[in-house]
C-alpha cells in the first residue's frame, strides 16, 4: 500500500501513502496507521441499516467506547471515502437555506466494497477461527436434489418442468455452499491441531474427539454422498447447459441478468456445474481430501497422546528436555547426565574366547588358559596388509632392451641375407651369413621335387630364398669359416624372396625325396 | 532374592511352535548384540537387524527384561531403552562435550512443535528461544555453531532429526545454510529413556544417584556384564560378590551370556562376558573401543599391558593388578616409537613425536575398557608428590604372551632374563 507518493497518492497526516487506484483502495484503512479508528468507524457505517451523519457517527462510536470527537470522525470519513471505503451524500432534508446548500450536509454510509472488507476483517481476519458443524443435512440435500433431477431429466437433455427443476437447482447450490463453508473450516481445524505435535491436555483431547468420534464419521457419510452425486452429476453432464439455463429462466431477475446487470446465482453458469462435479469427485473432490487429512492427523494425534502419557502434566517431554539442558551445561557432570538421560550408549566388549569350559574351579586370569592375539598384532600392530596394493613394476627398460636386441638381431640377419645374396657360388661366407644360407638350404632340400619342372626344389626362410636344381655331375657348395656343405650333383641359387632364378643348362628331374646334403666341418674335411 | 532366568526359547516356541529352525539361537544372539552395540535400529540403515529382531521379537525382550531394558518397537524404529551406564566416568570422558550435550536437548525441545519439514534456520530459532526459556546463554558464536552441528548430527545418527536436504556442516559458517530438515515425532518420544525425580540441573549429583539407582543386585550384575568388559571381584559388594560367585556360570549368568552369544570368563579376580571370535565381523560392534586392535594406540596399549605383566610392581592390597609408574610408561613408549619408527609401516608419526600424548591416548583406551586404573599423586615423606602409577588390570593375563611371565606350572623367569622394564622383579609370581 505505501509507496511512492504520485498524483493519485492520497496521504493522511502520518504519511501514509496509498498509490494503488483500483479496489484494492478498499483495504487501506485495515493497514493505516490509524486503523483503530477506521475499523470502529467502519463497524459502525456496516451495523447501520441508515446513511449516518457524522454527529451520530461519533454517538454511535462513544456508545462502542470507541469515543472520537466529530472533527476527527469527518476527517476519517473523507479518507475512506478516498479509499473507496465509504461514500457520502447529500442529506436534501437539511437543506432549507441556500446556505445549506455549500454545507457539509452529508450522510454517510459503507460503500459495497467497504462492508465487504469489514465482514472479512471482522470473520476472518479478526475473529478466532471456529469450526463450524458440518451440515449434513446438506449433504443429503444436495445428493437429494442431485439424483432428482438425474431421475426426471429426458434423454434429450431438455428440461421437462423448469421450475420444478430451479428449485432443486437453487436448493442444491445452497445447500452445498453451506456444506462447503463448513468443510473448509473443519479441514482447517483438524490440520491447525494436527500439525502440532506440543499440544497440552485439552487440545489433545480435542484432536482426539475431533478425529476418533467426529471427523470419522464425517468423513464416511461425506464419502457415500459424494459417490452417490457424483454419480448423479455424471448422468446430468450433458444437461449441464440446459440445467444452467433453465436456473436463469426460472430467475426473478432474468432481464438483468441477461443484460449484464447482475450475475446468476449459482446454477445458472455451466462452469457451476463443472465445479460441482470437481467437488464430488470421489479421487480427488473435497471429501477425498478430508478424509486423506483425518488420516494425515493420526499421527500427530498418537505422538501427542503418547507424549502425555509418558508423562506426568507437570513434566511433560520438552519441560524434561530443558531441565536436561540445563543440567548438560554443568561441566562436571553434564556427559554423564546426558548419557543417563538418554541410555543409549553402545556396550564396550573383550573379545577371543579361552579353552575354559572344563576347568574344575575359576582360576586366576594369570593363570587361566590364555585368548590368542594374532603374532603380527603383537610385533608390528597390524593385523595383516594393508594399504593399496603396490603399482605393477615398470618392465619398460627391459622392453626397451629387448628390442633394440631385436633390432640388431634383423640387422645382422639383414645384413647376412646381402652377403649371401651378393656372395659367388662357392664362395667362403661369414659364420652369420653362412648360417642364414644354410637355413635356407635345409628349407630347400627338405621340399620334394614336383610339378612340371621336377627338376628343382625351392623354398624361402627367413627372407632368403634358396632353389637346388638337379645337375648330374655337379656338386653344390656353401662355405662357412668353419664348415662346408656339399649336395652331390645339385646346383645351388640363393636369391631373393618371390623372385625366380633361371636353371643352368643341363638339368635333369631330381630322383630323390630329399636332396642329400654333407656338413663337413673344416678341421675334418 | 533369586531370579531364575530360562534360557530364551526360540519365538515359534513361545508362540506354538508354528516352526523351528536350529539356527534361530544364533538369530537371536546376533540380534541381541546389534542392539547392544547400537541401541536405534532405523529402517533402510539397519533392515537386516530390524527383520531379526521382529522375527525374534519374545526372545529378544525376554533377554532384555532381565537386565531391565526396555525394547520400544515401531513400524519405523526399534531403540533399546537402556540403563545409564556401569562406569559413569568411563562413559563420560568418551561422551560429546557439554555444549553439544545442551543444545541435543534444547534441539529436542524445540522439536517438539516443528512441522514435519522444517528448515534448519527455523529449528535453531525454536532452539535459541527454548535456550532462553531454561535461562541458559545464547552466544551467536561459531563454537555455538558447532556445538548445534554437532548435536544434529547426533539426532540424525538416531534417525530424530534427518537431515534431508542440504549440509548441515554449511550451518557452521552460514546459519541461514539452505538446510532441510525432518523431524520424526514419535521417535523424539523416546529420546529421554530414564529419568529421575528432581531437576538434574538443581543437583545432578543427585539427580544421577537416582537414575542409576538399581535395587535387585542380581539385575546390577546382570547390567555390569552385559554392558561392560570386566566386573572385578574386588569392587563388589556383599550381595553383589555373592551373586558373582554362586551365579555367573549358574542358572543366572551363563543362560544370559548364551542369550546375547557370548562367553562366561569366570576367573579368581572377576568375570566377564566376552564376544567370542567368531560372533563379530567389525571392531565397531564390540563398541567404541575395541581391544586388541591395529594401529599405534593399539599396539602401544598392547605392548604396555605385556611389559606390565611381566615387570609391574604389585601389591597385596590389590591382587592380580600391575603397577607401573607413569614416567616408565612414557620412556618406554618413547623407546618403542624410535624402535618403530614414524610413518609407513610404523608408529604414527604425531604419536612418535609426542610419547606423553600417546601415553593419554592409551590410557584414555585402558580405562575406558576397565584395564587401567591410574593413581592420583600422593603426598611423599619429603613434601613432594609421589609418581603417578598406572594400575593394570589382572585380565590383561587372558592374552597369551611371549613375554608374560611363566605360568604357575612353569619354572619361573630367572632373574637375568632380559626384561622390559629396568626394575628387578621378584621370582615368583604373586596372583
Amino acid at each position: 500500500m505505501t509507496g511512492p507518493s504520485g498524483p493519485d497518492a492520497a496521504t493522511n497526516e502520518h504519511g501514509f501513502r496509498v498509490t494503488v487506484t483500483d479496489a484494492r483502495r478498499a483495504m487501506a484503512y485495515l493497514v493505516a496507521p490509524e486503523a483503530d479508528d477506521y475499523i470502529a468507524i467502519m463497524a459502525v457505517l456496516e451495523a447501520s441499516v441508515t446513511d449516518m451523519t457524522p454527529a451520530e457517527v461519533a454517538s454511535a462510536l462513544r456508545e462502542a467506547s470507541t469515543p472520537l470527537n466529530s472533527d476527527t470522525v469527518e476527517t476519517r470519513l473523507d479518507q475512506l471515502r478516498d479509499w473507496t471505503a465509504a461514500s457520502a451524500r447529500t442529506d436534501t432534508s437539511r437543506i432549507l437555506r441556500y446556505a445549506d446548500l455549500m454545507a457539509r450536509n452529508w450522510r454517510w454510509t459503507a460503500t459495497p466494497a467497504g462492508r465487504q472488507v469489514q465482514r472479512f476483517y471482522t470473520t476472518v481476519l479478526a475473529a478466532t477461527p471456529t469450526m463450524r458443524e458440518i451440515p449434513l443435512s446438506s449433504l443429503n440435500r444436495v445428493v437429494a436434489s442431485l439424483e432428482h433431477l438425474a431421475l426426471t431429466m429426458p434423454a434429450d437433455a431438455m428440461v421437462p418442468d423448469a421450475a420444478e427443476a430451479a428449485e432443486h437447482i437453487g436448493r442444491l447450490f445452497t445447500s452445498h455452499d453451506d456444506l462447503d463453508m463448513a468443510l473448509v473450516g473443519a479441514e482447517d481445524t483438524l490440520a491447525t491441531l494436527a500439525d502440532r505435535f506440543d499440544l497440552d491436555d485439552a487440545a489433545t483431547a480435542e484432536l482426539k474427539q475431533l478425529l476418533v468420534e467426529y471427523a470419522t464419521r464425517i468423513a464416511g457419510e461425506l464419502e457415500s454422498g459424494s459417490a452417490r452425486a457424483h454419480r448423479a452429476l455424471l448422468a446430468l453432464q450433458p444437461s449441464f447447459a440446459a440445467l444452467a439455463d433453465s436456473a436463469v429462466a426460472a430467475s426473478d431477475a432474468r432481464a438483468l441478468i441477461d443484460r449484464g446487470a447482475l450475475t446468476a446465482s449459482r446454477g445458472g453458469r455451466r462452469s457451476d456445474w463443472f465445479q460441482l462435479l470437481a467437488w464430488c469427485d470421489p479421487m480427488s473432490g473435497r471429501a477425498a481430501r478430508f478424509a486423506m487429512r483425518l488420516v494425515r492427523a493420526l499421527p500427530g494425534m498418537h505422538a501427542n497422546l503418547r507424549r502425555l502419557h509418558a508423562s506426568s502434566a507437570t513434566a511433560t517431554g520438552r519441560a524434561r528436555a530443558l531441565q536436561l539442558a540445563r543440567a548438560c551445561a554443568d561441566p562436571r557432570f553434564g556427559p554423564a547426565v546426558f548419557l543417563a538421560a538418554v541410555g543409549d550408549h553402545p556396550w564396550r566388549k573383550l573379545y577371543g574366547e579361552a579353552d575354559d569350559d572344563e576347568l574344575m574351579r575359576a582360576p586366576s586370569w594369570w593363570d587361566g588358559p590364555p585368548v590368542e592375539v594374532p603374532d603380527l598384532l603383537r610385533a608390528v600392530g597390524r593385523t595383516g596388509a594393508r594399504g593399496r596394493a603396490g603399482a605393477a613394476r615398470d618392465h619398460a627398460a627391459a622392453r626397451a632392451e629387448v628390442a633394440a636386441r631385436r633390432a640388431a638381431r634383423r640387422a645382422r640377419h639383414a645384413a647376412a641375407v646381402r652377403e649371401v645374396l651378393a656372395a659367388a657360388p662357392g664362395a667362403e661366407l661369414s659364420d652369420g651369413a653362412a648360417r642364414v644360407a644354410l637355413a635356407a638350404l635345409l628349407a630347400a632340400a627338405r621340399i620334394r621335387a614336383a610339378g612340371p619342372r621336377r627338376d628343382r626344389r625351392s623354398a624361402q626362410r627367413d627372407g632368403l630364398a634358396c632353389t637346388l636344381f638337379r645337375v648330374p655331375g655337379h656338386v653344390g657348395l656353401v662355405r662357412a669359416p668353419t664348415w662346408k656343405v656339399w649336395l652331390p650333383g645339385r646346383a645351388v641359387v640363393f636369391h631373393a624372396v618371390g623372385t625366380r632364378v633361371a636353371a643352368p643348362q643341363m638339368t635333369a628331374p631330381d630322383p630323390d625325396a630329399r636332396a642329400g646334403i654333407r656338413l663337413v666341418r673344416e678341421d675334418t674335411a | 532374592m533369586r531370579d531364575d532366568f530360562e534360557a530364551p526359547q526360540p519365538s515359534s516356541a513361545v508362540r506354538g511352535r508354528k516352526a523351528w529352525s536350529v539356527e534361530v539361537d544364533a538369530e537371536v544372539s546376533a540380534a541381541l548384540r546389534a542392539l547392544a552395540a547400537r541401541p536405534w535400529l532405523l529402517p533402510g540403515r539397519d533392515d537386516e537387524a530390524i527383520a531379526a529382531i521382529r522375527r525374534n521379537l519374545d526372545a529378544v525382550r525376554d533377554a532384555l527384561n532381565r537386565l531391565g531394558w526396555v525394547l520400544v518397537v515401531e513400524r519405523d524404529l526399534i531403540r533399546l531403552r537402556k540403563s545409564s551406564p556401569v562406569r559413569r566416568e568411563a562413559w563420560a570422558a568418551t561422551a560429546p562435550p557439554s555444549a553439544t550435550c545442551t543444545w541435543f536437548f534444547l534441539l529436542v525441545a524445540a522439536a517438539e512443535a516443528m512441522a514435519p519439514r522444517v528448515a534448519l534456520a527455523s529449528l535453531v530459532t525454536a532452539a535459541r528461544a527454548a535456550a532462553a526459556e531454561a535461562g541458559l546463554p545464547v552466544m551467536h558464536d561459531i563454537a555455538e555453531r558447532r556445538a548445534i552441528a554437532a548435536a544434529l548430527r547426533m539426532l540424525d545418527e538416531r534417525g530424530v532429526i534427518e537431515q534431508v536436504d542440504g549440509d548441515v556442516d554449511g550451518f557452521v559458517a552460514d546459519e541461514q545454510a539452505r538446510v532441510l530438515l525432518g523431524v520424526h515425532h514419535t521417535r523424539l518420544l523416546h529420546v529421554i529413556a530414564n529419568f529421575a525425580e528432581g531437576d538434574p540441573a538443581d543437583d545432578p549429583a543427585g539427580w544421577l544417584a537416582r537414575v542409576e539407582r538399581e535395587p535387585d543386585p542380581a539385575r546390577r550384575m546382570r547390567r555390569r556384564l552385559v554392558d561392560d568388559t570386566v566386573v572385578y571381584a574386588a569392587d563388589l559388594d556383599v550381595a553383589e560378590a555373592d551373586w558373582l560367585s554362586r551365579r555367573v556360570r549358574g542358572d543366572d549368568g551363563a543362560p544370559l551370556a548364551a542369550a546375547f552369544g557370548l562367553h562366561v570368563e569366570r576367573r579368581t579376580e572377576g568375570a566377564a562376558f566376552v564376544v567370542p571370535t567368531d560372533a563379530f565381523r567389525y571392531p565397531r560392534e564390540l563398541g567404541p573401543l575395541p581391544f586388541p586392535t591395529p594401529g599405534t594406540v593399539g599396539h602401544a596399549a598392547l605392548l604396555l599391558c605385556d611389559a606390565a605383566a611381566v615387570d609391574g610392581d604389585r601389591d597385596p592390597a590389590v591382587p592380580g593388578w600391575r603397577a607401573v609408574s607413569e614416567e616408565t610408561v612414557i620412556s618406554r613408549l618413547t623407546e618403542w616409537g624410535q624402535l618403530f619408527g614414524a610413518g609407513r609401516g610404523g608408529w604414527a608419526g604425531e604419536d612418535v613425536d609426542n610419547p606423553t600424548g600417546l601415553a593419554g591416548k592409551v590410557r584414555d583406551l585402558l580405562t575406558g575398557l576397565g584395564l587401567l586404573r591410574v593413581d592420583d599423586p600422593t603426598p611423599d615423606a619429603e613434601g613432594g608428590l609421589t609418581a603417578r602409577s598406572w594400575w593394570f588390570s589382572p585380565a590383561l593375563g587372558r592374552w597369551a604372551s611371549l613375554a608374560a611371565p611363566p605360568r604357575r606350572t612353569q619354572p619361573a623367569a630367572p632373574l637375568n632374563q632380559t626384561l622390559v622394564f629396568d626394575e628387578p622383579i621378584s621370582q615368583t609370581p604373586e596372583h
